[in-house]
């Protein structure tokens, strides 16, 4: 009985989901419209508000390229980072953020990623973490069904052979997934927002200034101290800065 | 300084001579008169007006003129005392320049005084094309209006002409052939200083094709005697002339406005003249018939090849070059036929022009991209250009050499690969890449968060520390121990016997568990044999028998018709799971 009375219940929330789906993707057609009817400002208006209900690359794509349309350069550098970081290695994002760095000096003291960053960076471009936890459940079935074999059947070499890689599998792929999981949860990068920030010995305003930042540079945040942020731009340039000249990526 | 010091002295003794009170004055009148009725343009119109017995008349302006520039204007007074009357008199000379050819009208002037209306008569000035003064030969000088000073009367005698300059334009042949290079030059000659030049006519020559040499930023002078007067020779303007048709062409005059440096100037000032060339006729004749058509000039050519090998798969680019003096612009490059093995795309090609001193050069390039269809040697037949050189007057061939590349299946690295010519390509903006469009998909949406995920996980993580577990401990460990494998063989037989029905069904199990408790085979085994472990396992006697009786009972139902009943066997199964427990723990 009461499996029949979460039959509707379910029915009821499937239609709703799809029925504000179709309303999202109704109204990103609108915004792209808009946009190509060189109405920046409208589209904006119109993705700032699917971006409240859908989390998509494209979405904050097309926000940097509105913002950049409407000269405000820095927020269209923040939105183009935002949408690199759900898609790593686009051609597009990649282009427009250096279409957009040519505004900001600073931004291009960035440093390329060494040769391992940018295997992962073209790992994670590649396969989306959900792709990953579908590849781990499919491991470790593959792991299950070599160890039932391997016990059923005796010892088999090949049993056996199946059975070690597929430990090996689920290990290297169980590590990944907790990597990409444990990296997604902090959001190291930032952006300098204000005009003459500096950068000092340590978390107040009395300590030394060490560098003079300007708007555009991208960041690392490395610690935290009350309202004070512990940043580093490359190897060489470090210190630190309240949180409020920063903007999160 | 003399000049200056008369003009100024005039006014001075007029005032001296100072109208004595109670002379009578005359009737006053304003009139108005000019130089010429007509004119070249490249002439001075002098226009008069007179103020008689007027004081002071303030000058009229005339710069509002639409047809003529007002260059330079003077005054001058004059006073007479006459039987009794005194008559003062007062001229502003206007030297005007016409701006352009036709009638042009000289309007009235309207002047008023002590109430009364003055007006002139207005005039009409026929204008033409350059100078209807005498020519510019330098030793006959032309008296020039600009020679006059601020202020001069032109009562005064007039001052010999200060601005000597002339034009002379140059050929560098008499005659030539249709098509040949001839060297057009624009000379001035002069003893001033030059400000600046300026070509007024058109640069376009009916019948020829020309190309100008650029003007250098300065001009250095040289130097000629003309008529045992010393010139300074500036070449002001060059260019190189190909004539397109035969026959006698006439260069027209052409008409330079000169900045000259005036010497008499207190300020270092400049005055602008106009002078012209004179026509120069040349008389151009027709090339031989066979080298109608053909480039006229000296030329070199060449084609070549930047590779010697090549992948099939490549284009390469053929580089041939015409360069030399003559009519560049006219060549048209000789065409490389396409054959079995290649094929030949449209070449890309461009022309530069040199401006030497005594020649206009140029160079063509042609950029003839090349695919290629077999591998093998491969050869491009040697090309044939042919020009008209006037200086020899025979036709000149010029063959390239025939090019070889060896085409093959090897790739060369993209460095050294020519591909079509890039420059068809011009970048004309940039801009950030266009938005994206298509179907959204929320990627906050994470599997693993999903409850079911990690249930699923945990699942096969169980089953697999369980399988562990299993082949690791117990497998290896616990079920491999005696004791255990003890228990189970006696669980194993007493589950056994509660599935007994029949009597005949307890020996063997009982002989199955004896063989398997005592290790020895089921060949070995026998009542005797069973009798004599117990008694060594210490087994208690009455229970072996027991165990014998039963089995021995067992044994016999088989060939006994008289089947023991359920309530019996039950009883027998009973004493015999106590008699198993009892001998099991003795047999340890």
């Amino acid at each position: 009985m009461k499996a029949k009375k979460a039959i509707p219940f379910c029915a009821l929330l499937a239609l709703l989901a799809v029925a504000a789906s179709a309303g999202v993707q109704e109204d990103f057609a609108a915004a792209n419209r808009l946009y190509e009817e060189g109405k920046f400002a409208a589209a904006l208006h119109l993705y700032q508000g699917i971006s409240r209900q859908v989390t998509d690359w494209k979405v904050l794509f097309n926000i940097g390229n509105c913002h950049y349309k409407l000269e405000n350069f820095l927020a269209a550098k923040i939105y183009f980072l935002k949408a690199r970081k759900l898609r790593p290695l686009d051609r597009s994002i990649s282009k427009n953020i250096a279409m957009v760095n040519r505004r900001f000096p600073a931004a291009a003291a960035t440093a390329k990623p060494d040769f391992i960053n940018r295997t992962l960076l073209f790992l994670e471009s590649k396969l989306s973490l959900n792709s990953l936890s579908v590849l781990l459940l499919l491991a470790l079935l593959l792991l299950n069904i070599s160890l039932f074999l391997l016990l059923t059947r005796g010892r088999n070499k090949k049993i056996f052979y199946a059975a070690a890689f597929s430990i090996l599998l689920v290990m290297a792929l169980g590590a990944y997934h907790i990597s990409r999981v444990d990296a997604l949860g902090q959001s190291n990068s930032a952006m300098i927002l204000e005009e003459n920030s500096l950068l000092r010995s340590g978390p107040g305003e009395d300590n030394t200034v060490l560098f003079k930042v300007d708007p555009g540079l991208e960041i690392q945040i490395i610690n935290h101290y009350r309202d004070w942020v512990q940043v580093t731009a490359s190897t060489q340039i470090a210190g630190w800065i309240e949180k409020k000249r920063l903007a999160r990526i | 300084m003399k000049k200056t010091g008369n003009a100024l002295l005039l006014p001075f003794l007029a005032m001296l001579l100072a109208v004595p009170p109670g002379l009578a004055a005359a009737e006053a009148e304003v009139s108005a008169s000019i130089s010429a009725e007509k004119i070249g343009l490249d002439d001075t119109l002098i226009y008069t007006l007179t103020f008689r017995n007027i004081e002071n008349p303030s000058q009229p302006d005339l710069s509002h003129l639409d047809d003529f520039k007002t260059l330079q204007t003077s005054r001058s007074s004059e006073f007479q005392f006459n039987n009794g009357e005194s008559a003062t008199s007062t001229r502003f000379i206007y030297y005007l320049m016409p701006v352009r050819t036709g009638k042009l009208t000289l309007p009235q002037v309207a002047y008023r005084h002590q109430g009364r209306d003055f007006q002139t008569q207005p005039f009409t000035v026929e204008v033409v094309k350059g100078s209807l003064s005498p020519g510019q030969s330098p030793p006959v000088r032309q008296p020039s209006f600009f020679d006059d000073d601020f202020f001069t009367s032109p009562m005064q005698k007039q001052q010999p002409q200060k601005m000597d300059a002339y034009l002379r334009a140059v050929l560098s042949k008499k005659s030539c052939l249709k098509g040949e290079q001839l060297l057009f030059r624009v000379l001035l000659y002069t003893r001033n200083r030059i400000e600046a030049v300026n070509m007024i006519s058109s640069a376009s020559f009916a019948g020829f094709w020309q190309e100008w040499f650029p003007v250098p930023q300065s001009i250095p002078p040289g130097s000629e005697n003309v008529n045992g007067v010393i010139y300074q020779v500036y070449e002001i303007r060059k260019a190189a002339l190909f004539a397109g048709e035969s026959g006698t062409l006439a260069i027209p005059p052409l008409q330079f406005e000169l900045e000259m440096a005036d010497p008499q100037s207190m300020f270092f000032g400049s005055r602008p003249i106009r002078r012209s060339t004179q026509e120069v006729k040349i008389t151009v004749s027709e090339p031989p018939a066979a080298a109608v058509g053909l480039p006229v000039g000296q030329f070199d050519f060449s084609l070549h090849s930047p590779l010697t090998q090549a992948d099939i798969n490549d284009i390469v680019t053929l580089q041939m070059k015409i360069s030399g003096s003559g009519n560049c612009k006219a060549i048209i490059p000789p065409a490389l036929p396409g054959g079995e093995r290649f094929l030949v795309y449209s070449p890309k090609i461009t022309q530069e022009s040199g401006y030497d001193p005594a020649a206009l050069t140029g160079t063509l390039r042609a950029e003839i991209p090349v695919s290629f269809s077999k591998a093998g040697p491969l050869t491009f037949p040697a090309l044939e250009f042919r020009y008209f050189d006037p200086a020899s007057g025979r036709i000149v061939s010029l063959r390239s050499r025939p090019i070889q590349i060896l085409v093959s299946g090897k790739k060369i690295s993209a460095d050294h690969s020519l591909t079509l010519p890039r420059s068809a390509i011009v970048q004309k903006g940039e801009d950030i890449d266009f938005i994206q469009s298509g179907r959204l998909h929320d990627q906050s949406w994470r599997l693993y968060r999903q409850k079911w995920f990690t249930a699923l996980i945990l699942a096969f993580f169980a089953f697999n520390l369980l399988a562990l577990l299993k082949t690791v401990l117990w497998d290896r460990h616990v079920a491999a121990s005696p004791l255990l494998r003890n228990r189970q063989l006696l669980a194993r037989t007493l589950k056994r016997l509660t599935q007994v029905r029949h009597g005949e069904d307890i020996a063997p199990l009982l002989e199955t568990y004896f063989q398997e408790k005592s290790g020895l085979g089921l060949a070995e085994i026998s009542n005797q044999k069973i009798a004599e472990t117990f008694r060594q396992r210490q087994v208690p006697a009455a229970s072996a028998e027991k165990f014998l009786f039963i089995k021995s009972q067992s044994e016999l139902a088989r060939f006994s018709e008289h089947k023991k009943s359920a309530l019996e066997l039950k009883k027998d199964l009973e004493t015999l799971r106590g008699l198993l427990k009892e001998i099991d723990r003795k047999m340890k």
